[in-house]
Order: structure tokens, then sequence, then C-alpha cells
């Protein structure tokens, strides 16, 4: 008897251990895919990261910065921490351990998996959380991106002292929101976007929304190209997307049957093809990004 | 007597049939990412067949293939960067863009731009073109020496066999350039001509990922798989297309066919082994095959061209006149459609064809198009020639690094300047061979058709601009002329004994000059001179530019009153134009009274 109950304890656990990395592959599978959609907001069409080896690393280096900061759980991502410090990425704390998200932040012991992974850190590039170790965690997590980018387009040099420049905290934003748009086009149902930040419908209130910071972030980033078409058609296509999108997330009880989850699908499809239309121009046009990453213009 | 099973061995069999379900669960999905198979990549690879493809993913698949093989070859290439410059140039502007979707057409972007950040720097690509084309434009000199030899009675076989081989001069080979170089050019020719490990590393990751997307492709619209190569089988084949055993070659092609039949290249390749094999019938088989796959990936198709040649040679292997002739105009019809106006080695190649065909038939309509042809490679090679003596004529233009330039093109651009530097201290007027070649054959042909007064009067209007010559070589300058008025004389030239000062439009690159002293029944020739320098003084008129040649030999030379120097000037060896010669009486006195004084005077 004592050996039925063993062999069934294993039997559970092993359904518990396959189903949960087999529900992972559910949600935007593979990093590559995040990678892909990074690649084509930052870049133009035919864009080459594989002209030099500094190019490519450089695009490495944000990719695995974006996971680190975004997506990491559970041990995983040692390569690319390793990576990082191998190219001299500011930002990044001593130990990997600082920045690993394997237990929950408020001390209840329970492991991180693929389910509970989202929770601090796919609420928004510049939420503030109240608790104490949460907010250290997302720091620290903040800075491997923040410092990342920081290094390959060398916004300011002493930002131990003085700090990310704001248009280093935006590009972060945007990269950020680029991999939860990811998240809301894989996703199949309205509870696997739950826990995500909410594409619009909060500008009126706390202004905790997606496109409320987008719209922020492009306006910090590209503040010399105002006048031009790009951010003009940019702009125009936020405030379009985030009233379609508003008028879901404040409808009666939100975005809850079949048809409206669609639409609102649709809304972070539309939202990223706007942002791949525009951003690559308009990064193209500023200075720090062009000189590294367009050397031969 | 039945066997009771044990709740222990019910349960072990559960778990064990579990395991299983969920291995091959996470399987289906891991298949999904990753390349199975042989050779080439799909769902189930039996597909429902090209019939229900359109015809855009039949091209996007095969310009992706053609791109990966191409990639592969550059990275395969002993000189890699060469092979690279020469394909990039070729295809970057030539791809159909209505023959592939958005998608791939952004993929290939992907891969183009990947090439071309690699490119050799502009200028230090544009000189070893020059360089390659003297040398093609040398080669079909010395395989036909007399443009209109195939017109000749003793001529009973085709010239386009012999003049096949020019048109597959490999690019990448150092034995492409080395006929037709100066000194200077011979020390900087071969520097940067491989890439560095880490772009040859770049090229394979966006190789990569091309494939990955046709991986993609093929599963997300239902394609059949067998259509895309994979990184096994593009290595392989390139692997075996430079495989110098033909026989081995053509038993790895016949033997994956299947892999590679939708490929159209394959068939091109396989094609060009049958002739090096002699296997003409076979060879036209290919091609034929080729034709039927209607591959309109490129606005021009350059490789079909190409190998139009040969289909061309091995028909007049395999056939009578007869069926040469018919076979001969639907392949040169096929080979003109596919070049461009820069082709002129093709169009060559074209014009001696109908040379060739009016020789056979008597139709002088083969004349004139082989007349057409050679006026139209004029009409494009005349602006080269220009082009080069503007050069000649200015400062050197020396490249400058910019300041987010890698190390290697820093380095590149440092030596490229150096080059261009010691190159200017003994540069000769440049001679665009490809318009010497074509400019012999388009008056032999002028000749032969008896063209009006008013056509010959076109063909010197079009070379003989009068603001500026055209060959800034006298000898050349003065050639091409139907009716030439007021011929003028060729400059003097300086002689003291041991130096030669000639001025620099009497000899051009490649020249030689030779120097035979008569004294009675002594007759010695010195023909050791080397060029020291170009000398320019402060002229921009290259009349005024001195070449200064020395003789080591000549230093011990003694002569009498009696003596006659001879000078020749001899043109290259595949030129057409004459030997130019000077004669000096030499004239011994004192000079102050005291000294010995000889002076070589120039005979008028």
């Amino acid at each position: 008897m004592k050996k039925a109950v063993r062999a069934l304890t294993i039997l559970v656990l092993i359904i518990t251990i396959v189903s949960t990395n087999t529900l992972y592959c559910f949600a935007h599978p593979y990093a590559f895919q995040h990678n892909k959609e990074l690649e084509a907001v930052l870049f133009e069409e035919g864009y080459s990261k594989y002209q030099s080896d500094t190019i490519r690393n450089y695009v490495t280096a944000l990719e695995y910065a974006s996971y680190l900061a975004i997506d990491q759980f559970g041990g995983s991502g040692e390569y690319q921490f390793s990576f990082l410090k191998t190219m001299k990425m500011g930002g990044l704390p001593l130990r990997f351990s600082t920045i690993d998200y394997s237990e929950d932040l408020m001390g209840s012991g329970k492991q991180i998996n693929a389910n509970t992974h989202r929770l601090y850190t796919h609420q928004g590039w510049d939420r503030e959380y109240e608790n104490a170790s949460v907010r250290k965690f997302w720091d620290a997590r903040r800075n491997i991106l923040l410092g990342t980018i920081n290094t390959v387009l060398g916004f300011s040099r002493l930002p131990g002292l003085f700090g990310y420049s704001d248009k280093c905290n935006s590009l972060a934003g945007i990269i950020y929101y680029v991999h939860i748009l990811g998240d809301y086009i894989e996703a199949d149902t309205y509870k696997k976007v739950s826990i995500l930040q909410d594409l619009a419908g909060h500008e009126k209130t706390d202004g905790n929304d997606m496109i409320s910071y987008l719209s922020q972030y492009v306006e910090i980033l590209f503040e010399d190209q105002r006048d031009s078409v790009a951010y003009k058609e940019l702009v125009d296509g936020l405030e379009a997307i985030a009233k379609d999108a508003g008028t879901l997330v404040n409808s009666f009880g939100g975005v809850n049957t079949e048809e409206e989850f669609e639409q609102y699908h649709q809304c972070a499809i539309d939202l990223l093809e706007l942002l791949k239309a525009q951003i690559p121009t308009l990064l193209k046009g500023e200075d720090h990004f062009r000189s590294v990453f367009y050397p031969n213009i | 007597m039945t066997k009771t099973v044990s709740t222990h061995e019910i349960i072990k069999r559960i778990i064990a049939l579990i395991l299983v379900l969920l291995i091959c669960f996470s399987s289906f999905f891991l298949s999904n990412a990753f390349a199975v198979g042989d050779g080439t990549e799909g769902s189930d690879g039996t597909g429902s067949g090209t019939s229900t493809m359109t015809d855009k993913q039949l091209s996007s698949i095969a310009m992706l293939n053609y791109l990966t093989v191409l990639s592969q070859e550059i990275n395969a290439s002993t000189n890699s960067r060469l092979y690279l410059d020469n394909v990039y140039s070729d295809i970057v502007n030539n791809i159909n863009p209505n023959a592939v979707d958005e998608d791939t057409m952004t993929q290939i972007r992907v891969l183009l731009n990947t090439i071309n950040a690699y490119q050799s720097i502009e200028t230090k690509r544009e000189r070893i073109q020059y360089i390659y084309e003297q040398n093609q434009a040398n080669a079909f000199q010395r395989k036909i020496p007399n443009p209109m030899s195939v017109l000749s009675l003793v001529q009973s076989k085709s010239p386009i066999k012999a003049l096949v081989s020019v048109i597959y001069m490999a690019v990448d080979s150092s034995d492409s350039y080395k006929s037709y170089l100066s000194e200077i050019e011979s020390k900087y020719i071969e520097e940067g001509w491989t890439l560095e490990d880490s772009a040859a590393q770049n090229l394979h990751e966006s190789r990569s990922e091309a494939f990955e997307y046709m991986v993609e492709m093929c599963q997300k619209y239902n394609l059949d798989g067998m259509l895309a190569l994979n990184e096994r089988s593009v290595e392989s084949f390139v692997l075996w297309e430079n495989n110098p055993n033909i026989t081995r070659r053509i038993e790895f092609l016949e033997k994956n066919r299947n892999t590679y039949q939708a490929y159209g290249k394959y068939w091109l390749v396989l094609a060009e082994s049958y002739y090096a094999k002699g296997e003409y019938a076979k060879c036209l088989e290919a091609v034929k095959t080729y034709e039927d796959l209607h591959i309109n990936t490129f606005r021009k198709d350059h490789d079909f061209a190409k190998t139009l040649s040969i289909a061309l040679a091995a028909s007049s292997e395999l056939f009578t006149s007869e069926e040469y002739v018919s076979r001969a105009e639907h392949y040169l019809q096929l080979l003109l459609k596919n070049i461009e106006t820069d082709d002129w080695a093709l169009r060559y190649l074209a014009a001696q064809s109908y040379l060739d065909l009016y020789a056979r038939t008597n139709d002088r309509n083969y004349l004139q198009k082989a007349y057409d042809l050679a006026e139209e490679n004029i009409n494009y090679l005349i602006d080269v020639q220009y082009q080069k003596n503007d050069e000649y004529l200015s400062e050197v233009q020396k490249l400058v690094a910019k300041r987010n330039d890698s190390k290697q093109r820093k380095e590149e651009i440092k030596t490229f300047n150096k080059w261009l530097e010691e190159e200017r201290k003994v540069a000769l007027p440049p001679v665009y061979q490809p318009l010497v070649l074509n400019c012999d054959l388009l008056f032999g042909l002028a000749e032969e058709l008896n063209i009006s007064q008013n056509n010959q009067v076109k063909i010197e209007e079009m070379l003989h601009d009068t603001n500026r010559p055209l060959f800034l070589i006298e000898q050349l300058e003065q050639r091409y002329y139907f009716n030439r008025q007021n011929e003028r004389d060729y400059p003097d030239i300086l002689f003291d004994g041991t130096v030669l000062e000639i001025p620099a439009v009497m000899i051009e690159q490649g020249a030689t000059i030779r120097v035979t002293v008569t004294d009675g029944d002594s007759v010695i020739t010195f023909t050791d001179w080397v060029l020291e320098k170009v000398d320019r003084g402060k002229q921009s008129d290259p009349q005024q530019f001195t070449a200064v040649f020395k003789s080591k030999d000549i230093k011990s030379q003694k002569y009498t009153d009696n003596s006659i120097v001879v000078v020749e000037i001899v043109p290259p060896e595949e030129s057409n134009y004459e030997i130019v010669t000077y004669t000096f009486e030499v004239q011994r006195g004192k000079k102050l009274l005291v000294f010995n004084d000889t002076k070589f005077v120039l005979v008028k």
C-alpha cells in the first residue's frame, strides 16, 4: 500500500511538472518570438543585425535584457545574464540570484511558475509598488534593461550618479510594452491577459494603462521629431486604438465576453503593427540610435 | 489458471502509459520548431505538389533558396570577400519585386543587407572589377586575335567553345586578375580578399534565419516542403558544386535530383557539369529543364544567360549546321533577354555567335545583328573609358574613414589609399580593353557590311567627341576612324644613352620597350626597361606627362659615332595597333673642349 501511494505521488508530480512546462509552451512559446517582435519594432524592414559583430551583440544584449527584466523566473536565464556581464552592460547586480524570480516576493515560500511569473513584472514599466520587497525587486529588474540600453546607446555617462535619462527610460518602456503586447497577442482568452496591464481606458483616471504610458514615452523619446509624418501618424494611431480599447475596458463588466475579447485582442495586434510601422523610422531619426545601428548613414 | 495482476503492477503500467503520452505530446510542440528531414523541410514531406501553390509562393521559395545557396557559396569561396563583392552587385537590383510576397521581400532584404555590410569599399570594388574586365577582354583577344576570323574559310569550328571559358573566368580566383597588372596593382590586388571569420559567421546566422522563415512559410501556407532547402542540403550542394572531379560531381547531382529538382540553379550546375564532361546532349536537356521551370524571380537571369553560352557551344558540337542555326537563334534570343547593358562580355559572345551564323548561312541579317550588338557595347563602354580618363587626370581621391567604421574597414581604407598614392607615381594612361575589343569587332563588321557613309559618320561621332579624346594613348586615338583627316605625328621621345623619356600618351600599361643598338656588325637589343616614374610636373594636360624608363643592362653600352639606336614601343601582346619606332643617331663631341659629350639625336 505504501508503495502504491508513493507511486501515485510520483505520478502526480510528473504530471504537474510536465503540464506546467507544456502550459509554458502555450504562452508566447519561445523567447525568439518576443525577439522577432522587438526587432521588428526597433529596426526598419530588411534590417540585418548581422552586418557587424557589434550590432549583432548589441541586439542580442537588448533582447536578453528584455527577457531577464520581464520574463525570467525559476532560475533560468543565467546564460543571458553572463552574456550581459561579458558585454559589460550596465545596471547588472553582482549576482544572478538578485534578479532571479523563483519565490513569491511576499514571503509565502511559494515557487514561481509559468502561471504566476507575470505578477510583479507585467504590471507596467513605471509601476510603483508599495511593498518594499517588490519595489526593490522590480527596481533591480528595471536596471537590467535601463543599464543595457544606456550602455548600448550611450545616453548618459554616469547613470550611477545622475540616474538614467528620461529618453533611456522611455525607450526601455517601449521595449517593455512590445513584450507585453506579444503576450497579449499570444493569448486566446481574456483570463490569460487579465494579469497584464490594460491596453487603455485609464487615461481619465489614474493613467495606468499601456497606451497612456506609451504616449508619454513617445513624446519624450522623439521630442525633436514632433513635426515628422511618422510621429504624427504614431500619435494619431495611439489615440485611435486607445479609444477602441478603452471603450472595451470600461464597458459593463470589462472585457468579459468572447466577442469583446476578440475586439480587444485585435486592438493589441493593431497596436503592435502601429509600433512596427512608425517606431523604426523615428528611432533611425535619433542620433544616439542611428550612430550605433545605422553607422553607414 | 489466470494470473492476478497486483495493484502495484497496475499503477506502474498506468505511470508508464501516461509518461509515453506526455512524451508524445511534448514532441508535437518540439517538432514545430526544429528541422527534421534528410534535405528539405515541410510539414509532412509529401505535400500536395506545386500545382496548389501560387506563383508568388513558388518564386518566394525559389528566391530564398537562391540566396541561401549564394550565402554559402560566399563562405565556401577561397576569396570570399571578392566573391561576395561580385555576386552582390549582380543581384541587388535584379530581384523582380513583383515575383515575391512582401514578407519574403523583407527576409530577402535582411540577407542582402547582411551581405552588403561586408562588401569592400566601393572604389576598391570598382578597381578590382575593372582589372577583372581587363583580364577578360585580354582573354577574348587571346582566344580570337582577329575578331573576324570566324569568317575565314580555314575556320571550321565554332568560336563559341573557345569563348565560353572566358565567360566562365572565376571572379574569385587570382588567376582571373593576373595578366595586365602593373607592379603596384600586383602588390595590392590581393589584399583583403577574404572575409574575416566573424563575417562568415554572421552570414551563416543570417542564412539560418532565412531557413527558419522558409519553414514557417511552408507550414503557414501548407506549402510543399520539398521545395525549400535547408542548411544541410545547401552546404552539400555548394561543396559538390565546387568539387573539381566532374564525374563525382555529376554522380552527386544525379543521385540527389529529388532534393534539388525544384531549385533552379541545380539544373544550371548540372548543365555546366555535363558540358565539362563532354556530355552535350545531357547538357542541353538540363538547360531545357531549367527553361521549363519558368523562374521569374530575377528581372534578368544572369546565371541562365551564362549557361546559354554553354548551350550554344554544346549545340555546335552535337548538331548539323542547319539544326544548330535554329537552336542558336533560340538560345541567343534568351541570352540577350537576360543580360544588362553592362554585360558586354556576353553581348560580345553573342555578336561572335551571330557572326558564326552568318558564316554558316550567308544571311546578312546575322551580320547586321552582330554589328548592332558591337555598337551597343561600344555605346556603353565609351563612358567607362571617359570615367577612367577623368580619374587619371584628376588629383588622387583618397578615402576618409568614418568615425564609426570598424577597425577592419579603417585598415582597408588605409591600405587602399596607399595603393592609390603609389600607383599615381607610375600611372600610365588607362586603356579600357573591352572597348578596344569591341571597336576592333565593330570596325571589322563595318567593313564586311560595307556600311554607308552616314553610319560611318555616326560611329566616328560616337567615338570622337570634339572636346576630348576617347583614348589618351595616341596610337589608339588615331586608330578608329573610317576616314581620318589631318593625321598628326606622334610626339618625340628623349634618350640620353641610359634613360628614356617617353610621353605617357605613347605608352599604355602592358606595352614594352625594345632598344636596339647597332654599331657596324654589332647588334644588341635591350629589353629590361622598367618604368621608374611618370612625371606630371604641374600639368593637367596628359600630353605633357613623361614616362621615365631605365635599363640596368644598357648602362654598360659604349656608343660610337656609328651607333644607331632604335627605340620600339611595342604594344601589349593582344593589341592590334602598330609598333612605334624612333631612331637616334649618336653624335660624340667635347663639352668645354675637355669632357666627352655624347648626344642622341632623333632622326625624323
